[in-house]
């Protein structure tokens, strides 16, 4: 770069760089002049709109970034939150159904107990019943039988000397009482 | 049915009353009522509403003949061609009260397996009416189910000195 400048400058009527005419220098400085006026009064403002219109913007985009990013760690909590009272509403159903089932292991096997304690007591008591009634059948034709054999032998000792004798007892003991 | 019954026994013991023989008519009409109440044949002779009231009279004529008073004969002629034969033992039970009642007494109504002679039966009115206190008039009733001895029913008094009754309490015992 510095080797091309001398170059250049090489190249100017008194090989310097510094123009040979302080004239030129002078247009340089007014056309700098004007040059930088309109930059500074035009291009500069601009720039600085640019700027700053590029900085609100970057704000918002961070803002909304920032929104989002705050969403995303709501929802993302929230459904953290949401996973762990799954997970608890899972175990709390798990151990409902295992208390549901537990118990009704417990109530079908009272029952089951009642059921066979019933059956055993109604079939101790049909067996006792069955032994009265039983009892007393067999009792009521012993007696059937008895009395019947009785009454036959009475009837073939009654001639009508031992009726007349039972009516004459009859009105004696009317007499007597 | 109980008026009807009544008004029968009423009309029977005024007929007997004028005939003059009250006790001989209601003891046979007692008797014919007996049979006809025991006798599941007679009863459903006399009581046939398909049989013509002329048979039916001639059936109990033919029963009685011989064996009653006319009066008697006509008397359950009278309640057979009335169509009322099957009451025909109602109506002589109430008769012998009614016939005991106007003459001071009241009916025993004695079952027996046999049948007892007029000798036992006035000792045993004499008995009845020394433990009761009133005089007796003896209906009795041959029934083989007494197998021996008596039952003596006066109004709700009932004296049983029967061999039933005591064979009856054997097997109540056993």
């Amino acid at each position: 770069m510095l080797t091309q400048l001398q170059v250049i400058a090489a190249e100017g009527p008194n090989g310097r760089f510094i123009p040979s005419d302080p004239k030129e220098l002078w247009w340089a400085i007014a056309a700098f002049a004007v040059i930088f006026y309109f930059i500074a009064t035009k291009g500069f403002p601009l720039i600085g709109k640019a700027l700053t219109e590029g900085q609100d913007a970057a704000v918002a985009d961070a803002t909304a970034a920032e929104a989002a990013i705050a969403a995303s760690r709501a929802k993302i909590a929230e459904a953290t939150a949401q996973l762990g009272d799954v997970n608890a509403e899972s175990d709390r159903i798990m151990a409902d159904a295992q208390e549901t089932a537990k118990q009704l292991r417990v109530d079908s096997t009272s029952r089951t107990q009642q059921l066979v304690n019933d059956m055993w007591a109604k079939a101790q008591s049909d067996v006792e019943s069955m032994k009265t009634q039983a009892t007393a059948d067999v009792q009521a034709e012993v007696a059937s039988q008895a009395v019947g054999a009785a009454e036959r032998v009475v009837r073939a000792s009654l001639d009508d000397a031992g009726q007349a004798a039972l009516v004459d007892n009859y009105i004696s003991r009317l007499g007597v009482s | 049915m109980t008026d009807r019954i009544n008004g029968y026994a009423d009309a029977m013991l005024a007929i007997a009353q004028a005939e003059g023989d009250v006790k001989g008519i209601s003891d046979e009409l007692f008797a014919v009522g007996r049979a006809v109440d025991t006798n599941e044949d007679l009863r459903s002779a006399v009581s046939d509403s398909r049989l013509p009231a002329a048979r039916k009279i001639q059936i109990m004529d033919d029963l009685l003949d011989g064996k009653a008073r006319a009066a008697t004969k006509g008397l359950v002629s009278m309640v057979v061609g009335a169509g009322r034969g099957a009451d025909l033992g109602k109506i002589a039970a109430v008769l012998a009260e009614r016939a005991a009642t106007s003459s001071g007494k009241q009916v025993a109504t004695v079952r027996s397996a046999v049948a007892l002679s007029a000798e036992q039966q006035g000792r045993l009115a004499t008995a009845l009416a020394a433990k009761l206190g009133t005089e007796v008039d003896i209906k009795v009733i041959q029934d083989p189910s007494v197998v021996g001895g008596l039952i003596t029913t006066v109004g709700d008094t009932v004296i049983d000195g029967s061999v039933r009754t005591r064979l009856n309490r054997l097997r109540e015992s056993l």
